[in-house]
């Protein structure tokens, strides 16, 4: 047995499905719960939670021992196993996503495909199903656009089923714990949360000039860091109650705080990205003016601590449990699944672009309207 | 005569409370003790072992209840079992259905080398049936744990909630994969290839629902284990001989 049972793959799916469900929150703060502050954002925290909500299923596909099989999930539904969730969950969520999609952005579609040319003119022809209206563009139906974001958010809730999948393994005392689902269910959230402020300052930050009223709103907001501070508080809690578990739990406890695993999980994972983001941001929050550079800076180290804690827990819970008497030889992933990882990592950073050029994340300017013909007058 | 309001409707007094409450105090108190007295007459009954065997979960549901009675007196690590198993079922290189551990238990210099084979304990409650995403791991009535390989998808939850790391992903056919009992064996009337080729007679299969069956009797007449008791699986392989060292040292 040369690598863990479940490496990289399954990271990179508890990863995806935690940024698509942190870019929906961020995106239904101000669509759904109305919060001005996050309107900047909603946008491309829509195009996020899209994006990483069609990518889940590429890491869940390189996992499976037989991928052809996917199929299973769905008609031969198990409700015992939260695994057996995911079908459903994860089906129901990217429709509704798109459902709520095709509201927001009708308006902005229509011009756009107006504007448009070539393959992109095609594109956003898919995009819009319906035939495009001619004439002054109708207003999307408010009702759907509401209903299908309180559902989605719903979802999204239900996404902590990652953390209960390992929750409910007894065998494995490091990841059966109750509050897992409530861990994964944040870290995704802020995850996904940092993933939109990082997307946006790359695609409408300007640097060297002071940030408009609209963007010291976002920089200064405090939801980020309270909920890193949430998070830290729940793995004290969680530290402190595995150190006085029984004696087969300390190997698990010990290889991450003070094992080979210690670096990545509980410094580069905890101390570097929560501790230290969340000292930035609440740092960006009481400064006169605001550092684009800090914020950006602060949601590079969230994402890459997102990753250190995922890949940290999930490799600690079975270091010690090897199948059939064997003992895995690392806790580190092969060479062959860190390619895959980086392979996976370029799709999505492909998709990323197909979708920032085919949707209209910046607001489109209505076409000049031909000027009227001049009536005549009778003399 | 006219419904008196002390019939219909009337509130509870602080004497109605104090009655009934005492009434339904009494009875409860009546009732646990004789249910406590007739389970503390039950366990005087007999021999404890043969009795708690005799209770196993769901043991009046089938009409073959399959158990393997490990008598690690017995073992003496040949691996035969292992290599058996594997000829048998094909295994692929790198993975085992049946496997053993070794250790050498005691103070030098009196120690002593301890062995313990391991199989899929084919639990009464398996943490790998519930977990599974698409149902292609079931419990047959007659107590084995198989696989359906056809339904299998490879997720790996099975070999994760198993707590004797008795699954593995088998690297030929990309499903979950684990010992079977020899189901195929069983099924024509034969023993499995483990128990068939264990030179010290150190495996023994039988049904627990057979009283004269030679795994209910070594079960009456000695003392046995199972591995994990804490997990709550009620696996349906007994160690008869398991030094608590053998399974500290070996981590089990």
């Amino acid at each position: 047995m040369t690598s863990l049972e479940w490496g990289l793959p399954v990271v990179a799916k508890y990863l995806f499905g935690g940024l698509s469900a942190g870019a929906f929150v961020t995106y239904y703060l101000w669509q759904g719960l109305g919060l001005q502050r996050f309107r900047p954002l909603a946008k491309l925290a829509w195009i996020s939670a899209a994006v990483f909500g069609l990518a889940i299923p590429v890491p869940i596909f390189s996992h499976l021992g037989q991928p052809g099989r996917w199929s299973n999930l769905l008609t031969d539904f198990h409700w015992t196993s939260p695994m057996s969730w995911a079908g459903p969950i994860l089906l129901a969520y990217l429709i509704v996503v798109l459902i709520n999609g095709r509201f927001f952005f009708y308006t902005d579609v229509v011009l756009a495909y107006r504007a448009a040319k070539g393959l992109r003119k095609k594109a956003l022809r898919i995009l819009l199903i319906t035939k495009p209206p001619e004439g002054p563009v109708p207003a999307a139906s408010q009702l759907g656009l509401k209903l299908t974001g309180a559902l989605g958010f719903i979802l999204v809730l239900f996404f902590g089923y990652s953390g209960l999948e390992l929750g409910i393994i007894p065998s494995r005392p490091l990841w059966a714990n109750a509050i897992n689902p409530l861990m994964f269910l944040l870290t995704g959230i802020f995850s996904g949360m940092a993933f939109v402020l990082l997307l946006w300052l790359a695609l409408e930050g300007r640097p060297g000039r002071a940030p408009m009223p609209a963007e010291m709103g976002v920089l200064r907001s405090l939801l980020l860091p309270a909920l890193l501070a949430l998070f830290l508080g729940l793995n004290a809690i969680s530290f402190v109650s595995l150190a006085y578990s029984p004696p087969e739990v300390q190997p698990a406890v010990l290889i991450l705080a003070t094992g080979e695993l210690a670096p990545l999980f509980l410094w580069v994972g905890l101390g570097l990205g929560v501790l230290l983001p969340m000292a930035m941001l609440s740092g960006n929050a009481i400064l006169v003016t605001p550092r684009r550079s800090l914020a950006a800076i602060a949601s590079i180290l969230i994402l890459v601590g997102a990753f250190a804690q995922k890949y940290g827990f999930l490799a600690a819970g079975q270091y010690f449990e090897a199948p059939a008497g064997e003992a895995y030889a690392s806790v580190w992933p092969t060479m062959a699944e860190i390619v895959e990882f980086l392979a996976v990592l370029a799709l999505v950073y492909f998709l990323f672009q197909v979708a920032l050029w085919i949707s209209p994340w910046r607001r489109v300017a209505a076409p000049p309207e031909e000027p009227a013909p001049a009536k005549e007058v009778p003399a | 005569m006219p419904v008196s309001a002390d019939v219909v409707g009337r509130r509870w007094t602080r004497r109605d409370l104090l009655r009934k409450g005492a009434i339904a105090t009494i009875a409860t108190a009546a009732g646990s003790s004789l249910m406590l007295a007739e389970s503390e007459l039950a366990l005087a009954q007999g021999d404890t072992h043969a009795k708690y065997y005799e209770n196993f979960p769901r043991r009046q549901e089938m009409e073959h209840r399959w158990a393997m009675v490990v008598d690690l007196r017995r073992c003496v690590g040949c691996r035969a079992c292992t290599v058996a198993c594997k000829s048998e079922n094909n295994v692929p290189s790198g993975v085992f259905r049946t496997w053993l551990k070794f250790a050498e238990v005691g103070e030098y210099p009196q120690t002593r080398p301890r062995y313990l084979p391991l199989f899929c304990n084919h639990c009464d409650n398996p943490p790998c049936v519930p977990v599974c995403p698409v149902l292609a791991t079931y419990k047959r009535d007659d107590g084995l744990v198989l696989i359906d390989y056809d339904k299998c998808i490879g997720c790996g939850y099975c070999i994760q909630a198993c707590p004797y790391g008795a699954r593995f992903l088998n690297p030929v056919q990309r499903t979950a994969d684990k010992c079977t009992l020899c189901v195929h064996r069983l099924e024509a009337g034969q023993k499995p290839a483990c128990v068939d080729t264990c030179i010290g007679g150190a495996l023994t299969l039988g049904d627990l629902n057979d009283p004269a069956s030679d795994v209910s009797q070594l079960l009456a007449r000695y003392p046995a284990q199972t591995l994990k008791p804490d997990q709550g699986t009620d696996p349906m392989f007994f160690y008869i001989g398991l030094d608590g060292r053998l399974v500290q040292e070996v981590e089990i």
